[in-house]
């Protein structure tokens, strides 16, 4: 028998058996922690006070948030230690010398888990000192700041558990190193393969589906498979905090630990060399995973080379199916002449996946016309398309969680009315795909003008939530947004003004109908009296003239706001660069909410999309008790040149053709320059007709006729509208316009 | 003691042991014969404990050695492919078996690779294949368990140190309580150094026997006998398992002691009786064809 000294003894042999390993790891994560961190560190300021900047994530020097390398590098390293610990397993001569010694499986496994999972601690640990003396040594270290490196070391190593112990389960399942691999692949992404696979094949056949952001099988996936998690854990900012991810992290660790201990203690010495290790497994095995990922390549293929329709998902699964059984077979035999000796299974793989493609093709489910019995329902929203550009919230940039994207009524059978109408479309034809769709009939009749795409939430009585997308007629929605805004509630909620806390907006900006915008020089209470005006304004105004009117003008809040630091670990300015997390100039530019950190530790972020409509009596005349008069009108002496682009459909309808007439400076650009043709569309009737116009007093009869072009409160999302690009004198601006 | 019971183990679709039972005694050389894929080392893999038996169980002194280290502590395995550690030297491996075989004899082991001329300092990968096999016996031998099982370990020796080994299995067997079991596809290899005998072929033991105990029994007769009658009379009275005519030179494997036989053919007046001992091969070769098997064929 072997003593408790001697188990110590084996570990520590093993770890001289794998001195390498050791070496390597040591090297790699000293180059990958206090190096790395000493040169970015340098290379970014020799400031202290700028390098104080680096405190807030410090930390991600630890675990990979500040370098994608080390994330890349544990994996690789869990990896290594996995394999090489457990790969004894899958040779004869080296399994028969350890079964054969006088130890208990368990005590095996002991020694070699044991003697792996020191090859990367001592390392690792000794790194993290090291990354923490570094940041001591630039003046950036405080305790507290040690304290979270070390929480953060704590993640890394709870990641890097995740990796091992797949690796070492994988290996339990597999009789040689190479399946081994294979099988730490396919139980890493598993789970999310498998979870993410439903939403998206109902995605690609079905017509009315919405996609919820965080929906239950999507935050699953990222829970459930040790790879997402892996990197999750890793490229997060304090992710320790994180409570639920460090629960799903050690539940998996703690799961894959035990079942390959169990395994183990039945893993048959026979199977060394064998592709995978239990009898029964290989033909299971080989339909659990073919069945996935051979739909999975289809939709990535598909999307890959923007195949339109469904039968090309239908095909290419049915051809990676069998492609996919031949190569599993392939790899548990190694031989082309066994490609069908499992072919039951391989049978019962296509069988499925031919079986599921037609329930989803041909909707056996009933899924597109699926309507929630009208007494099941507590209450509904809808969110037509339009919604997210002309409604900005600030819980949107305030918030951890994500908002409810519905406002949900209980006026039930206003919307039950319109979903119905929805569905009736969906029979018809009309479908939010095919609505935009340039090869459909519908748009070449010019129908699509009547329609608009809306989505709708479901809450039912169980509390359960059912999302649909549809194609519903304008005039419907706009009808029923009418009768839904007459409760006050109803208003407040939909509005994002009634969702500002006033006393947070630290400036107001007014755009009118020259667009750039202007900070409106206002006390608070001003800003407040103001904002109240606006408020009582959107609470009087006909829903039916947000449909039809084109706004005078655009509120632009910024608004201060303390952030949740422990909670933040989202940081959408953040971009990945030559793999390094930076601020990246282009996203921030791009984004249209400015976001920033001011002396006082607040972050303070804008909304904007605050339509002032002509009707708006309270807020234009408190602007212009403060001074300020909305411009409605262009001065001609203002613009330097406009481009008009109009439709098809109002050249053939003459519809500019007085206007055009009375201009002294018109060009037809599509006549005049071939190059600019490119505009034209394919379909002669609706090519768009572009003019160039320089004329002074062409541009003030021009004027009248030139509005802001807003998102619409509905947009219809037709193509024949008409717009004028005005390019002004003053620092050569260019802005499109509506011509109306 | 080792004790098998009914042991049986299939993989895929090959019925590597059907149904074993024997029992194998202690302080004696055990050889273990057979074809290749008779199922030798399958059966040596059972008895170590590193495979578990489809059906029945190993015993040795009394208790199931699978997943018992106490059992297994008191066997050494010795593969047909020896394992050593990347990059080990002797000294690296003889104290790897020091910490998981706590009797191992680092004394002797030490005399004997001096006595054996390996180096101990040389990396074991550098060694020559039968190189690599002594230091397998060695670190075997020298890890002082009961039972030290050899899977076709002869095999590849010159027989210089294959008489040298024996000659250290024989004086381990006097010092110490000490059974070890060799497996071989070679009859002439262990014929004179095993004390009992196992057979296998296809899964199954054909017979287990002390080897004097199969020499005694079976015997080779040489005579000729004149009168046809005469002879027709000796034949018929006679167990014969095998039989061979020269002329009048009649050549028979018989059952039976050697002073039985002798004395038997004297009573039918022969011109020419002489009994001659049989190799280990040619009892086997007859043992087996009188059982039904023809074995001839593959037991080289």
């Amino acid at each position: 028998m072997i003593s408790k000294i001697s188990y110590i003894k084996l570990i520590r042999e093993d770890i001289r058996h794998r001195g390498w390993l050791a070496a390597l790891s040591g090297v790699l994560l000293f180059l990958s922690m206090p190096v790395y961190t000493l040169i970015y560190l340098d290379s970014y300021s020799e400031d202290p006070e700028v390098l104080k900047e680096f405190a807030d994530t410090f930390s991600g020097f630890i675990n990979g948030y500040n370098s994608a390398f080390l994330i890349i590098l544990i994996g690789i390293l869990a990896f290594a230690v996995g394999i090489s610990g457990f790969q004894f397993m899958h040779k004869k001569e080296k399994l028969d010398f350890y079964h054969g010694l006088a130890l208990k499986r368990h005590q095996l496994f002991a020694i070699s888990y044991l003697a792996g999972l020191f090859l990367f601690l001592i390392p690792y640990i000794v790194c993290t000192v090291l990354t923490i003396l570094v940041g001591a040594v630039k003046g950036i270290m405080t305790l507290s700041l040690a304290g979270e490196c070390f929480l953060t070391m704590g993640t890394g190593i709870l990641a890097f558990l995740l990796i091992y112990h797949t690796c070492i389960f994988a290996g339990m399942l597999t009789g040689r190193s190479v399946t081994m691999f294979l099988g730490t692949l396919v139980i890493g992404v598993y789970p999310s393969l498998v979870l993410t696979l439903l939403p998206s094949l109902r995605d690609a056949f079905f017509q009315t589906t919405y996609n919820v952001h965080d929906s239950i099988p999507e935050k699953l996936s990222e829970y459930l498979s040790p790879f997402p998690l892996f990197i999750r854990m890793l490229e997060q900012n304090n992710s320790y905090s994180n409570v639920f991810m460090i629960t799903a992290a050690l539940v998996l660790i703690v799961l894959l630990l035990a079942a390959s201990i169990m395994l183990y203690r039945i893993y048959p010495s026979e199977s060394a060399g064998n592709a995978l290790a239990f009898k029964f497994t290989p033909p299971v095995f080989k339909v659990l995973i073919s069945i996935p990922t051979a739909v999975f390549i289809s939709l990535l293929v598909k999307s890959f080379i923007g195949a339109s329709g469904t039968k090309w998902i239908i095909i290419l699964s049915m051809l990676a199916i069998v492609l996919l059984c031949g190569l599993i077979e392939f790899i548990y035999w190694q031989d082309l002449k066994m490609l069908l000796k499992g072919w039951r299974s391989s049978v019962i793989a296509i069988g499925f996946v031919a079986v599921l493609l037609a329930v989803f093709q041909f909707d056996f489910t009933g899924y597109d016309t699926y309507l929630p019995k009208e007494k099941k329902i507590a209450r509904i929203g809808t969110l037509p398309d339009s919604f997210a550009s002309y409604f900005w919230y600030p819980e949107d940039y305030t918030s951890e969680d994500d908002r409810e994207s519905f406002v949900l009524s209980d006026d039930v059978d206003v919307l039950y009315n319109l979903a119905q109408s929805g569905i009736e479309n969906v029979k018809k034809g009309i479908t939010p795909n095919t609505l935009y769709s340039s090869q459909t009939s519908m748009q070449t009749d010019k129908d699509s003008d009547n329609y608009i795409c809306a989505a709708f939430c479901f809450e039912l009585e169980s509390g359960k939530k059912v999302y649909r997308n549809y194609c519903v007629s304008y005039n419907e929605t706009l009808e029923a947004f009418t009768k839904l805004c007459q409760k006050e509630d109803y208003r407040k909620e939909l509005f994002p003004i009634f969702h500002v806390e006033k006393e947070n907006v630290s400036s107001v900006s007014l755009q009118d109908i020259y667009i750039t915008p202007e900070e409106l020089l206002l006390t608070a209470e001003q800003r407040t009296e103001l904002l109240s005006a606006y408020e009582k304004d959107v609470l009087n105004t006909d829903i039916r003239k947000l449909g039809s009117e084109v706004p005078i003008g655009e509120f632009s809040l910024t608004i201060r706001h303390v952030p949740n630091k422990e909670t933040n670990t989202n940081q959408p300015f953040h971009s990945w660069v030559n793999g390094t997390r930076e601020w990246n100039a282009a996203v921030n530019t791009a984004f249209p909410v400015t976001s920033s950190e001011d002396e006082t530790n607040y972050k303070t972020f804008s909304i904007g999309s605050l339509y002032i409509y002509e009707d708006y009596e309270n807020t234009l005349s408190c602007l212009e008790k403060y001074g300020y008069k909305i411009k409605r009108l262009i001065r001609a002496e203002d613009i330097d040149s406009v481009t008009l682009y109009l439709s098809g459909d109002s050249m053939k309808n003459k519809k500019w053709n007085d206007l055009l007439a009375s201009f002294s400076s018109a060009k037809d650009e599509n006549n005049s320059d071939p190059d600019k043709a490119a505009y034209e569309q394919s379909d002669e009737k609706d090519a768009t007709s572009m003019f160039t116009i320089t004329a002074p007093e062409d541009f003030r009869l021009l004027a009248e006729h030139l509005y802001l072009n807003p998102s619409d409160f509905l947009d219809r999302g037709g193509t024949s509208r008409d717009y004028a690009e005005v390019t002004f004198k003053k620092e050569n601006n260019t802005f499109t316009y509506l011509l109306k | 003691m080792i004790e098998l019971k009914t042991l049986d183990k299939t993989f895929q679709m090959i019925h590597a042991s059907d149904h074993i039972t024997a029992t194998i005694p202690d302080g004696m050389v055990f050889g273990l014969i057979g074809s290749n894929g008779a199922g030798k080392s399958t059966l040596l893999r059972m008895i170590s404990g590193i495979l578990k038996p489809d059906e029945g169980e190993v015993l040795i002194d009394g208790e199931s050695v699978f997943e018992n280290p106490s059992v297994k502590s008191q066997i050494c395995f010795l593969s047909d492919t020896p394992y050593f550690f990347p990059n080990a030297d002797i000294q690296q491996m003889r104290n790897y078996y020091m910490l998981c075989y706590p009797s191992f004899n680092r004394k002797l082991f030490d005399s004997l690779t001096d006595r054996f001329n390996l180096d101990p300092k040389r990396k074991i990968s550098s060694f020559s294949k039968g190189m690599k096999k002594q230091v397998s016996i060695l670190l075997g031998l020298c890890s002082g368990t009961k039972y030290l099982l050899c899977d076709e370990t002869f095999d590849g020796l010159d027989p210089v140190v294959r008489q040298a080994v024996k000659s250290l299995f024989a004086a381990e067997i006097l010092n110490r309580d000490f059974t070890p079991i060799i497996s071989s596809h070679n009859l002439r290899e262990l014929e004179d150094f095993c004390d009992s005998i196992g057979l296998l072929h296809q899964g199954q033991l054909l017979l287990t026997q002390s080897l004097d105990q199969i020499k005694c029994s079976v015997c080779k007769l040489q005579c000729v006998i004149s009168d046809p009658h005469k002879e027709q009379q000796f034949l018929s009275s006679i167990k014969i398992l095998k039989m061979e005519r020269s002329g009048s030179l009649l050549t028979l494997t018989l059952r039976g002691s050697h002073s039985d036989i002798l004395s038997a053919v004297q009573t039918y007046d022969p011109v020419f009786a002489e009994v001659l001992p049989l190799t280990l091969e040619e009892i086997f070769i007859s043992e087996t064809e009188a059982a039904g098997y023809d074995i001839k064929d593959f037991l080289y």
